[in-house]
C-alpha cells in the first residue's frame, strides 16, 4: 500500500508537468494490463514501439496473461485420414505466445470455400503429441528422429536435443503457472512394469526424476488417435492407460510386451497433477 | 463509525492535488480500493482524504464514473455499458485517457482500469509503431540494425 502510494508520486513528479500523454509515467503493470489487450498481429506491431514494450510483452506470464483474455486459439485440429501423418490447424490470430526465433516451417493458407478466413497451418508428416496454450509439441515422422516445439502463430520451431528423447517418451506438456515456464513430462520405461516419470523445463531443458516410479504406462506416443493424448484439465493432465503396448518409435529400446501381458491399470485413467507433481489413478 | 442507512449515507470528502474539494457518499468513494482501505484504517475520520496525484479535473471523472456504478444493479448492466461507452468517448483523447488511467490504477477502481484499458488498446490497434510512439511521447530506442531484427522476426505478420 504504502509503496503504491509512493511510487505513484514518483510517477506523478517523473511525467506530471509535461502536457503531452507520456506512456513511460505508467507503472509496467499498467502498460502490460493495455497491451495484452491488443490482438496478436497488432502486439507484434508494437513490439517495434521501443525496448521496454519489447521487453513488458516477452515474458512467459504475458502471454499467459493475453491467452487468458482471448479468445481459443485453435479452433480445430483433425487428422486427415487420407494422409495420417498430416494435421491440420484453424487458428484465430490472438495470441502471441512468443517463443525465441528459430527456423520457420512452412504455411499455407490453403482456405476451403466458404469459410471464413481463420488461416490453416499445415504441418506435414508429423505426429501431434501434445499441445498447450495454441503451442504445439510434434514429432517427426522420418528419421532421424526429431521432436519440436511449435507456435502455429509466430511460426517459430525449437527442436528437443535428442538426448532429451533418450529420457523416454513425451506424455504432455504444460504451462506451470507458478514458476511460469512450459514444461514436458515424459516417461521412460523400465520394464514392462515401472516407468521412470521425468519433468523437463523447456526453456532451459534442465530435467528431473519423479520419485517413486510408477507403475502405469505413459499415453500412447503415436498416437494418431486422439483419445490416447493427455488432456490438461484442471491442473492434472490425465490420460488413458491402454491395455497393450503397440510399437514405439519414440523410444530406442522399446518394451517387449507379450500379447498376454497383463499391465496394470489397463484401460484405467492416470491423473497427473502439474502442481504436487504427484500420478494417481 | 456511522451507521449507513438509504438517508443517512456517510459522506467523505476528498480532496485533489489541486486542492478542489469533492464530497461523495462513502459507498461512492469505496469503489476505489486505495480510498476503501484509508477509511478502513481510520484515515478518514477528520477532515478530507487528500489524494496528491489527482487532478480536480480527473478526480470529478472519476468520482462521475464511482456514482453512476454504486447506483446501477445488475438489471442495467446494458445500460451501464453504454454509458461506458459514452464516458470514455467524452474523455476523447488519449492525454486525458492515460491521466485517467493512471488515477484509476492509484485508486484502485478495476472496472474503471479495464474500460480505460481497453480503449487505449484499441487506439493502439491499427496504428504503426511511428504513431503510437508520437502518441504517447515514447523515445524508439532501437538502433537500425535492432529494429530491422525485430522486424524481420514479426514479418509473418505483416505479410
Amino acid at each position: 500500500m504504502v509503496v503504491s502510494w509512493w511510487s505513484s508520486i514518483r510517477y506523478k513528479f517523473a511525467g506530471g508537468k509535461s502536457k503531452k500523454a507520456d506512456f513511460a509515467c505508467l507503472p509496467d503493470d499498467v502498460i502490460i494490463d493495455i497491451l495484452s489487450r491488443l490482438p496478436a498481429d497488432h502486439l507484434l506491431q508494437c513490439q517495434r514501439v521501443c525496448k521496454k514494450w519489447r521487453l513488458l510483452t516477452s515474458t512467459a506470464s504475458f502471454a499467459q496473461l493475453q491467452v487468458r483474455r482471448g479468445a481459443p486459439v485453435i479452433l480445430g485440429c483433425y487428422f486427415d485420414y487420407s494422409n495420417p501423418y498430416c494435421f491440420y490447424l484453424n487458428v484465430a490470430m490472438n495470441v502471441a505466445t512468443k517463443l525465441s526465433l528459430l527456423q520457420p516451417i512452412r504455411r499455407f493458407l490453403n482456405l476451403d470455400e466458404g469459410e471464413p478466413n481463420p488461416p490453416r497451418h499445415i504441418v506435414e508428416n508429423c505426429h501431434l503429441l501434445s499441445s498447450c496454450d495454441g503451442l504445439i509439441l510434434a514429432i517427426r515422422r522420418r528419421r532421424p528422429l526429431y521432436v519440436f516445439l511449435y507456435n502455429p502463430i509466430t511460426q517459430e520451431e525449437i527442436a528437443i536435443p535428442p538426448e532429451l528423447l533418450d529420457l523416454g517418451r513425451i506424455c504432455g506438456l504444460y504451462f506451470h503457472p507458478v514458476t511460469k515456464e512450459y514444461r514436458m513430462l515424459c516417461a521412460f520405461a523400465l520394464n514392462n512394469h515401472f516407468f521412470r516419470y521425468y519433468i523437463v523445463n523447456l526453456p532451459t531443458f534442465s530435467y528431473r526424476a519423479l520419485s517413486p516410479d510408477f507403475c502405469c504406462r505413459p499415453p500412447s506416443a503415436l498416437g494418431i488417435y486422439i483419445a490416447s493424448k493427455a488432456t490438461l484439465v484442471n491442473g492434472n493432465l490425465h490420460w488413458m492407460v491402454e491395455h497393450r503396448e503397440e510399437s514405439n518409435r519414440l523410444e530406442k529400446h522399446p518394451p517387449k510386451v507379450r500379447k498376454d501381458d497383463h499391465q496394470p491399470c489397463a484401460n484405467s485413467i492416470l491423473r497427473f497433477n502439474i502442481d504436487t507433481e504427484v500420478l494417481d489413478t | 463509525m456511522s451507521i449507513t442507512t438509504e438517508n443517512n449515507e456517510k459522506m467523505i470528502t476528498l480532496m485533489s492535488s489541486d486542492g478542489e474539494e469533492f464530497v461523495v457518499e462513502e459507498a461512492v468513494a469505496a469503489q476505489s480500493q486505495t480510498i476503501k482501505h484509508l477509511i478502513e484504517d481510520g484515515c478518514s475520520t477528520e477532515g478530507s482524504i487528500p489524494l496528491p496525484n489527482v487532478t480536480g479535473r480527473v478526480l470529478s471523472e472519476v468520482i462521475q464514473y464511482c456514482k453512476k456504478h454504486s447506483s446501477s444493479d445488475d438489471k442495467e448492466e446494458k445500460e451501464l455499458e453504454a454509458w461506458d461507452a459514452e464516458f470514455v468517448k467524452a474523455a476523447d483523447d488519449h492525454v486525458a485517457l492515460t491521466d485517467l488511467m493512471m488515477a484509476a490504477n492509484f485508486l484502485d477502481i478495476k472496472g474503471l482500469l479495464d474500460l480505460v484499458a481497453q480503449t487505449l488498446a484499441n487506439m493502439i490497434t491499427g496504428k504503426s509503431p511511428e504513431e503510437v510512439r508520437r502518441m504517447w511521447n515514447i523515445k524508439n530506442d532501437f538502433t537500425p540494425e535492432e529494429a530491422e531484427k525485430v522486424r524481420k522476426e514479426n514479418q509473418w505478420a505483416f505479410e
